[in-house]
């Protein structure tokens, strides 16, 4: 008799406690904290017992996720209810977005009535918000080519490589170039398109600057003339109103440079320093005599060794040093580099024309087109005797 | 249905043969979910099969949806703002809901929408929902607007690979970023248990139309495709079709498609030989600036008319016997951008999907004025 009454304490003691735990909560995952599930917990052994007797239910008749609205007539978001120990858990189908409302309706009751275990659970509705999505460093340039502190007054293009995509609207009310000592802008500066001229990944844009202008004796550059100026200094901006293809405002960016002499001769890829490797390991570095175009450099050199083509990598580090390291070391032997005809140097001039050919007086070496034909140059690696 | 007992090994061999011969095709996996990539483009044969343009794994995928009781509209179908319902359903916005195709089922009635959550990333006037990511969802919307996910683990399948798409590195000239594979699938119709399909393939010449004989089991064929397009007074080769039906003409088959700036072309059927480059007529230039989005044939009162829905001009109306009657082909510019074929205009701006809804209505999804995306069906009689 004194252990029934125990037993009958301990119930109503217990009871309660049952019905007000076994709630629906929001539950983020720390290393995604836009991701959310619903769970409820702690169910009580005996429902836990009951579910595990019962087999298969249809967890979507006990635990009800919803975006929350006033109407409440929103169908449930998609996904599945498991069962895992004693809780029940609502995992989405698709990551629910950052600070939504959310409603979370546990039908208790519905439960212990199906699992023949009537007042063991009450119902529960509970709101709750997504986590904000966590803050993102903001899109920014992370390499300009050509870097150097001085450019040919002829420049035809710089590359701005972007950390994420950018949106391409708009750009040049963005991205100017400014008079560095009066402040004001350079107009009709580049080439301007409405959406910018990017690479595939949209990470890496191309500015072209006005080749109209550039070239000497078409219409202009005798009305505008060029628009650097040989020992005037300039800074090219990238300021705000760039987004990224999110929408999240882009850093803002600037580049001094002084404008030197203009570059009109043709490429002599038999004058430039190549520092040869030294171990198996080391990367070979070539130094043109002329900064050349980072974008093309990178599609216009080969190098082919004893066993034929190296694989490897190449890395601009300026646009007058360039290193290729292979992937599987050097071997001893004469290797070879060879140079696409298509390569320019960064005022558009080639191994076999001039950009700019000069319609009047003097023309230097530019002369006529040679041909298209790759440029070998030629080097030796001699490796330390192995210990 | 019984079938012979096949060495696993001697399947995965002939498997592996079928997937690389060009135009032939996997047949229904029995069980496995089929793999779809990207619901490009929705279409329904008239005996119910849904067939999904698959633009990223180049492939037609026939889905049979089962039974179902065969339901023929009378009531209105309205399911207002239906992003917001969408996103109940992916625990996301409105915003960033998208709705790439609209197909409604012939049998049951109910509407398909193939969607993703890629609208947030939108920001250029020419992307079309498939420029921006890939649908990887289906939804079904039943005569009472309720909707539901289908659960693509649950039908039979049987799929067709196109032979030589577009290469997923080919870039799109003039819209940023964008991969011209999403072209590979712009729109699909089924005929004489042919499925014609439209979009992009890897040749010089690049616009392209398929031909696969339904139900899976024979060789694609592929034609180039050339037209005049007067708005911009050259002959194209590149731009797909945007959207196209088959036709009979003069009581030969023909497709009319339509293509961006709005061109109107003929094309014979008979002429969509295997390995043929094949010269289209233009006979109406409806104006630029403009992607035609769907185009849909209905009969008001005995009498066929074309609906052509518009993502800048408002809805058109065709008589096709004004394309039978027209006798030229536009072969010169085109001065203020429309020629030939006349149109009617109805109410319908903004709207972006149109399909048939029963044989008195078609349904639409339509921005309103107040920015809220509804399905809507509109009687035939009120065109």
């Amino acid at each position: 008799m004194r252990a029934l009454l125990l037993l009958l304490a301990g119930s109503l003691f217990c009871f309660p406690a049952h019905l007000g735990a076994a709630e629906p909560r929001l539950e983020t995952n720390p290393e995604h904290p836009w991701f959310g599930q619903v769970v409820v917990e702690p169910l009580p052994p005996a429902i836990v017992r009951g579910l595990s007797d019962h087999g298969p239910l249809d967890g979507a008749r006990y635990l009800v996720v919803r975006v929350a609205d006033e109407g409440g007539e929103l169908p449930p978001i998609l996904g599945r209810t498991v069962l895992e120990a004693d809780r029940m858990r609502f995992e989405p189908r698709f990551p629910l977005a950052a600070q939504l409302p959310i409603s979370m309706e546990f039908r208790g009751r519905r439960l212990a009535r199906d699992l023949g275990l009537p007042g063991l659970l009450d119902d529960s509705l509970r709101s709750a918000q997504l986590p904000a999505a966590p803050a993102q460093a903001p899109a920014q340039v992370v390499e300009l080519q050509p870097a150097e502190k001085q450019l040919p007054e002829n420049l035809l293009r710089f590359y701005l490589q972007f950390s994420r995509p950018i949106r391409g609207h708009d750009l040049h009310r963005s991205i100017r170039l400014v008079d560095a000592v009066t402040g004001s802008e350079v107009p009709d500066a580049f080439v301007e398109i409405p959406s910018g001229l990017w690479d595939p990944s949209g990470q890496r844009l191309t500015l072209l600057l006005h080749p109209g202008r550039i070239k000497r004796g078409v219409g202009p550059h005798q009305v505008q003339g060029p628009p650097l100026r040989e020992g005037q200094w300039y800074r090219l901006e990238v300021g705000p109103g760039l987004v990224d293809r999110s929408g999240r405002p882009v850093a803002t960016f600037e580049h001094r440079f002084q404008a030197g002499p203009a570059l009109r001769r043709k490429l002599v890829p038999q004058q430039w320093t190549i520092v040869v490797p030294r171990n198996a390991g080391d990367a070979v570095t070539i130094r043109p005599t002329v900064p050349v175009d980072s974008a093309l450099i990178r599609r216009s050199l080969e190098i082919a060794g004893p066993q034929g083509a190296v694989a490897g990598s190449l890395e601009v580090q300026t646009s007058s040093q360039i290193r290729f390291r292979p992937a599987a070391g050097w071997l001893p032997g004469r290797y070879e580099i060879r140079i696409d005809p298509g390569l320019e140097d960064v005022a558009g001039n080639r191994i076999d024309r001039v950009f700019d050919l000069a319609t009047h007086g003097s023309v230097g070496d530019a002369g006529e087109p040679a041909g298209a034909v790759a440029t070998t140059l030629e080097f030796r690696v001699a490796l330390p005797p192995a210990d | 249905m019984s079938r012979p007992r096949i060495s696993p090994r001697l399947s995965l061999l002939v498997c592996l043969a079928l997937w690389f011969c060009s135009g032939i095709y996997a047949q229904d996996d029995a069980g496995a979910e089929p793999g779809i990539q990207s619901m490009s483009v929705l279409t329904f044969a008239a005996d119910g099969t849904l067939f999904v343009g698959d633009s990223k794994a180049a492939t037609i995928w026939a889905l049979d949806l089962g039974e179902r009781p065969t339901h023929t509209p009378s009531e209105r179908l309205v399911v207002t703002d239906i992003e917001t319902k969408i996103a109940a359903l992916l625990g996301t916005r409105a915003s960033e809901v998208l709705i790439h195709d609209l197909a409604t089922d012939p049998v049951s009635a109910d509407v398909y929408l193939a969607v993703s959550r890629g609208r947030s990333t939108w920001d250029n006037r020419w992307q079309l929902p498939n420029d921006l990511t890939d649908a990887t969802l289906l939804i079904r919307v039943d005569a009472a607007g309720q909707l539901e996910a289908v659960e693509l683990s649950a039908v039979t399948w049987t799929s067709g690979r196109l032979p030589n798409p577009v290469a997923p590195d080919k870039q799109h000239r003039w819209k940023q970023g964008t991969s011209l594979r999403v072209d590979t699938i712009t729109d699909i119709a089924i005929q004489n248990a042919t499925v014609y399909v439209s979009g992009l393939s890897n040749e010089e010449f690049a616009s392209t139309l398929w031909k696969l004989p339904y139900p899976f089991d024979g060789q694609a064929t592929a034609s180039t495709l050339e037209i005049f397009h007067g708005a911009h007074g050259e002959y194209e080769t590149h731009a797909p079709i945007r959207t196209f039906l088959p036709y009979r003409l003069e009581g030969r088959d023909h497709l009319l498609a339509a293509y961006l700036c709005t061109p109107l072309v003929t094309f014979e059927s008979a002429s969509l030989a295997a390995g043929a480059h094949v010269k289209g007529r233009t006979v109406a230039e409806f104006g630029s600036g403009n992607y035609p989005l769907d185009m849909v044939v209905y009969r008001n009162q005995g009498v066929e008319k074309i609906a052509i829905a518009n993502s800048n001009l408002p809805l058109m109306l065709v008589d096709p016997r004004d394309i039978e009657a027209y006798e030229g082909s536009i072969t010169r510019e085109t001065p203020g951008y429309t020629e030939g074929v006349r149109y009617e205009i109805r109410s319908g701006n903004g709207i972006q999907q149109l399909d048939r809804y029963g044989d008195e209505m078609l349904v639409a999804l339509q921005r309103l004025p107040g920015g809220t995306l509804d399905l809507v069906s509109m009687s035939v009689r009120r065109l």
